[in-house]
């Protein structure tokens, strides 16, 4: 990727971090296609043997599509947090183009993130796991963020906790229980 | 619930989740106390705790990659545009994309257009080894290979444009029932003289199947698709690839993460993935295939892909007369043939499977047994279409007799088929529909001198990328255009190919030396080109459809020893390039078989001549054109008989010339020159006359071609902005005192710079009044001066005498070559040197009293002085020598020799000479106090300035400049105490390929 994104990336990053939503809208975008190509790549890796690394995977996608060290990230966890926010992006885009996709709308666009063979029900589960994050947050912005962090992040505790500025423990039982809230959230989404 | 409430939930959680499961009901209830509605809540949650088991436990990142991984792209409706082609309706769906019937809204004809998944073109590698491969493909022409109109991107997605072809696959007809045997037959050997075709160019197909095989409805010709698309889902080593029709249980087989792919095709070979893959795996696929048509089922079966690849390898299959009745013995032998496990005991060829398939299909025709079985809409006709295809028709096309009884299925199918049809998709052009047209049309008009009125010239870039594209040169139908170009990164020469009027350029070539002067190959298989490295330079000879390389003739020292121009032999089997004769010696023109590797010489230049270059052959390949530099720099254009024999000089223009050609009828010939001030395009008479201007070209015109096929000319138009920079190098000591500064600048060219002995003044060469006069200006920049005005000929190297009184230069201006020395006043230049020799870069020695300069009045060049004053001139050198400077005490003169590089020294009174360093150019160095500075050539477009001190004897970096030094002339001064260096640099170079339409 063109290190001109660098300078872009960067503005993107900043505008971001005042607040506006747009920017990582944008943000998502550019990560985007680099993602999904990475991602294929390693698919095709793991064939002979390799496993895809979950985190390395976003990782990667920032890494390539701007020389990351030119781009001025407020330090290794700034770099995680974004990168998990995006995935979070990435994926509920996907899971609601691909409901789109059905509708009709821009084919070309669509096309880029249609998700054929991911079967609905894995798909809605995203939007609505993403929805229930957000009621989460509400309650407690930090499990929601642990969530975010090491669910679409791929992050360890001790990834999450360098972000969260708190002890990896916290984070496990941060976790534990996010995870028990957000189950019994979708269980009773799913039954209602 | 607020948020200080959850965290009391979590809290007791938390705390809960410490203890034994026990323990736990007691806790919560004592801590929640009477709280009954946060005991509910902490219940509940511990209660999911226990069942959530390992939900959202593995990161989404898998999900996210079988997401990203899906594929298939929504129906694009009808009346969607992509590029110029209007959807009409979807046509079917494979692993690559989907196929739609679409209009082509300029040509208003139907068309195929598949449109690629990003999957597959997302990896530039990929895509390149695609197009490589396409281009192939493209090129190929047989009636059974489906054509393809163009490969296109819109919207940031690969379609291809293709033949439209109402009919149904192999497939969709195999699934009616076993095939008659000479349908079966007929369809193989359409398919096997369609493998023939691409196999003898170098294409291998890799997925021959039923699903790629069409059968038109009209006349019943078989079309194969696909030629080029599996570089697309091939991995690099893989035998894994796409599909390309529908898929159906019985025939694909799908593994996690593996593209679809079905293995019933696959040769043995290529179930190991084997990279040894070669045009005889198609042979086993369609052994496959003509068994699959004959017995309606596959040769090799098994369970899963697991046992089917053991069956591949290591079964025979069972005789189709298992399956069918009346196989002859003939066809059991062609099919073990085609089937035989080590590709060296399979059919060679599909030319050989052909002629057993033809013989043997023949023998149907004749015989009473097929009579009976009255294939008429089968039958073989003598009329095969282009020798190779055998038709499907006999008594009238299949569309029209009716249809017979015994041939059911086949008559049925044509009558009655109501399936709409699969697509064929060919390999990939990358010519797109229009300069396929456009190509076509301009053919079809005829020459100029043939029409009364010949539209007028039209020029427009065929090429505006950054940097430097140079060098045309077209291939023999005049669709393409090879050049050289430095690369996005403005870096390095690569050759590159292009489509007149569609596509990104495709590099060819990826070498870190500068390959440069690509020349198309008469037949069009082969480009020949130059390519220099920092060892040698080189003949190179390339296929144009991609392959190995392969170095012709080279010669040493590189850089310099061969002229950037190669010219074929009529016949294809010669290169004439120019090369030096010796690394002093002038340059001459020779004839290299490219079979033998035998090198002639084909011209002598007379003693002290710069030499030839620019060779071109004439299109009837009995005529020599060239250009003859003199010793002053002078070119004029020469022909010869192209067998040998002594030139004529066809102009006397003397003026200098970069590019030339020979128009297609071969009755003239193109040039640019600067014959008339200013460089423009002029074409001569071969026979002699007057040279005209070319109506074209008003952009300082240098590389050109002219196309063999359509009324195409090709120039290279140049532009350069080059500038004098200062760098503080505090000594030489290396700690850089701040970045460069650019302190003399105009949009022309300044170059040529010196410091005045006390430092205050700098004199220099500039164009930017038009011509190339001396200059001067103060050390600073300011208060340029213009100090000659000969209004033409070159100025160069002005050089200050030690008192700072005078300035010597050299110029052309009254025939070769000569120095002058000039008051720094200004004033009257005076000749110095009057030999009609070149006597060119004078310097001073440091008493004053004689000027040094190279000479090549003796033969080959050599550094002479003269007394300042004038007089009789005495050689320095005896071994050659170009361009000296004396050393600051006068004990040295130090100086480089032409087309070598290097620095030496002799003493000042005579003596042996010495080498001193080995990589110093003319005009990139300077002698101060210390040492020298010199700008090393080794990487020209980021040279390093290094210091060679003459007390240590050493070489150290000093500064690193950031773009092309400007190599071609004087581009390096210093101050006496060696602090501040200026050096010239080109800081832009834009060359772009400009196309002449209506060229007549």
């Amino acid at each position: 990727m063109a290190a001109a994104s660098t300078q872009k990336i960067t503005q993107l990053l900043q505008a971001w971090g005042g607040g506006d939503k747009a920017a990582l809208e944008e943000l998502t975008r550019l990560c985007y296609q680099e993602l999904r190509r990475i991602a294929l790549q390693h698919m095709r890796r793991e064939e002979s043997g390799h496993t895809l690394q979950a985190s390395a995977l976003v990782n990667e996608a920032f890494l390539r599509l701007a020389d990351w060290k030119n781009v001025e990230w407020q330090g290794r966890a700034h770099f995680f947090a974004v990168a998990a926010r995006v995935m979070r992006n990435i994926l509920v885009d996907l899971a609601r183009e691909r409901a789109a996709a059905k509708r009709g709308g821009n084919p070309l666009m669509v096309s880029l993130a249609a998700a054929a063979r991911v079967p609905k029900e894995r798909s809605a589960d995203i939007v609505a796991l993403d929805e229930a994050l957000d009621a989460l947050a509400a309650l407690s912005p930090r499990w929601s963020k642990v969530v975010e962090l090491k669910f679409f992040g791929g992050l360890t505790n001790e990834e999450a906790a360098e972000v969260l500025k708190v002890h990896p423990d916290t984070v496990g039982r941060d976790w534990r229980l996010a995870r028990a809230w957000l189950y019994r959230e979708l269980s009773r989404r799913e039954s209602g | 619930m607020t948020p200080e409430r959850f965290e009391q939930v979590g809290r007791i959680c938390d705390a809960a989740l410490k203890l034994e499961p026990v323990e736990r009901g007691p806790f919560v209830e004592s801590a929640c106390g009477a709280d009954e509605e946060l005991r509910r809540e902490v219940e509940s949650l511990l209660e999911a705790d226990e069942q959530a088991g390992d939900f959202i436990a593995r990161p989404a990142l898998g999900m996210a990659a079988e997401l990203l991984e899906g594929g298939l792209s929504p129906l694009l409706p009808p009346g969607h545009v992509i590029s110029h082609y209007r959807v009409l309706s979807p046509l079917g769906a494979g692993g690559m994309g989907e196929v739609y019937l679409a209009e082509d809204t300029r040509l208003g004809r139907k068309v195929a257009l598949k449109l690629l998944l990003k999957e597959f073109t997302g990896d530039p590698e990929r895509v390149r080894r695609f197009e490589l491969e396409a281009r192939a493909a493209s090129a190929l022409n047989h009636p059974s290979i489906l054509t393809i109109y163009e490969i296109g991107r819109a919207g940031g997605a690969y379609f291809i444009a293709t033949e439209y072809i109402e009919g149904e696959t192999l497939r969709d007809h195999m699934a009616q029932g076993r095939m008659a045997l000479p349908d079966a037959l007929d369809v193989a050997a359409q398919v096997a003289g369609a493998l023939d075709v691409a196999h003898s160019e170098g294409v291998v197909h890799r997925d021959v199947k039923p699903e790629n095989i069409m059968l038109r409805r009209r006349d019943r010709i078989v079309k194969v698709l696909d030629f080029g698309l599996t570089k697309l889902t091939e991995k690099k080593t893989s035998t894994t690839r796409g599909p390309s029709g529908p898929s159906s249980d019985s025939t694909y087989d799908t593994q996690p993460g593996l593209v679809l792919g079905t293995v019933h095709y696959m040769s043995p070979e290529q179930t190991r993935g084997s990279a040894q893959v070669d045009h005889r795996a198609d042979i086993w696929s369609l052994g496959v295939v003509l068994y699959e048509m004959v017995t309606g089922r596959a040769p090799f079966e098994g369970e899963d892909v697991h046992h089917r690849i053991v069956s591949i390898r290591e079964s025979e299959p069972p005789p189709l007369g298992l399956y069918a009745e009346g196989v002859p013995e003939r066809l059991e032998g062609i099919v073990r043939k085609a089937l035989a496990k080590d590709p060296g005991e399979r059919y060679q060829s599909a030319q050989e499977l052909l002629v057993d398939l033809r013989s043997l299909r023949r023998g149907f025709e004749v015989g009473e047994e097929l009579e009976r079985s009255s294939l008429s809409g089968w039958a073989n006709t003598s009329g095969a279409v282009r020798g190779d295809a055998v038709r499907l028709s006999s008594a009238g096309a299949a569309g029209h007799g009716p249809p017979v009884s015994s041939a059911g299925a086949v008559a049925g199918e044509v009558k009655g088929h109501r399936r709409g049809l699969l697509i064929a998709l060919a390999a990939a052009v990358v010519l797109t529909a229009g300069a396929g047209f456009w190509v076509y049309r301009r053919l079809g008009r005829g020459r100029p001198s043939d029409s009364a009125s010949a539209p007028a010239p039209k020029i427009i870039p065929l090429t505006s990328y950054p940097g430097v594209e140079t060098e045309p040169s077209f291939s023999p139908d005049g669709r393409q255009i090879a050049f050289t170009w430095n690369g996005p990164g403005g870096d390095n020469y690569d050759v590159y190919v292009k489509l007149l009027d569609a596509g990104d350029p495709l590099r060819l070539t990826s070498h870190s030396g500068e390959d440069r002067a690509p020349c198309w190959s008469p037949d069009g298989s082969y480009i020949a080109f130059i390519r220099s490295t920092k060892d040698e330079d080189a003949v190179a000879l390339l296929p144009a459809l991609g392959g190995a390389e392969r170095i012709l003739h080279s010669v040493t020292p590189p850089g310099r020893s061969l002229g950037r121009h190669l010219s074929w032999s009529a016949d294809g089997k010669s290169l004439a390039f120019s090369e030096g004769v010796s690394p002093q010696g002038p340059f001459s023109i020779y004839l290299l078989s490219v079979e033998t590797l035998e090198r002639r010489r084909l011209t002598s230049p007379p003693a002290g001549a710069r030499g030839d270059g620019f060779p071109a052959l004439s299109p009837d390949g009995k005529t020599l054109a060239f250009t003859r530099r003199s010793s002053n720099d002078k070119d004029e254009i020469y022909l010869a008989p192209a067998g040998g024999g002594e030139p004529a000089r066809l102009t006397s223009d003397n003026a200098g010339i970069t590019g030339l050609a020979w128009t297609r009828d071969g009755r003239e010939i193109v040039f640019s020159s600067t014959r008339a001030g200013t460089r423009h395009l002029w074409r001569v008479p071969a026979a002699g006359g007057t040279p005209e201007r070319v109506p074209a070209g008003e952009e300082n015109p240098n590389a050109l071609a002219v196309a063999r096929q359509g009324r195409l000319l090709a120039y290279a138009s140049a532009d350069s902005d080059t500038n004098i920079w200062r760098i503080d190098v505090r000594g030489a000591k290396g700690a850089g005192g701040g970045p460069p500064v650019k302190l003399i600048s105009s949009t022309r060219t300044d170059s040529g710079p010196q410091y005045s002995p006390d430092g205050r003044k700098i004199v220099f060469t500039s164009s930017r009044s038009g011509n190339l006069e001396v200059w001067m200006c103060d050390a600073d920049g300011s208060n340029p001066i213009r100090l000659t005005s000969f209004g033409g000929p070159h100025v160069g190297t002005p050089r200050w005498s030690p008192d700072g009184r005078h300035v010597a230069f050299d110029s052309p201006a009254e025939g070769s070559r000569d120095v002058y020395v000039l008051g720094a006043g200004g004033g009257r230049p005076r000749r110095l040197t009057t030999e009609p020799s070149a006597d060119v870069r004078p310097s001073w020695s440091r008493d004053g009293r004689f000027v040094y300069f190279g000479s090549n009045r003796g033969g080959d060049w050599q550094v002479w002085k003269a007394p300042a004053e004038g007089g009789p001139a005495v050689q320095v050198t005896k071994r050659g020598g170009r361009e000296a400077f004396e050393s600051p005490d006068g004990a040295y003169v130090y100086y480089t020799k032409e087309n070598v590089l290097g620095l030496w020294r002799v003493p000042a009174g005579g003596g042996e000479e010495v080498k001193l360093l080995d990589q110093v150019i003319s005009g990139a160095w300077v002698v101060w106090e210390q040492g020298v500075y010199f700008a090393n050539p080794e990487a020209p477009l980021r040279p390093s300035i290094e210091f060679y001190s003459f007390n240590t004897e050493r070489t150290t970096r000093v500064a690193t400049i950031e773009k092309a030094l400007f190599w071609s002339g004087p581009s390096l001064a210093a101050t006496a105490d060696g602090r501040w260096i200026l050096y010239v640099q080109t800081d832009q170079t834009e060359s772009d390929i400009m196309l002449v339409e209506n060229f007549s």
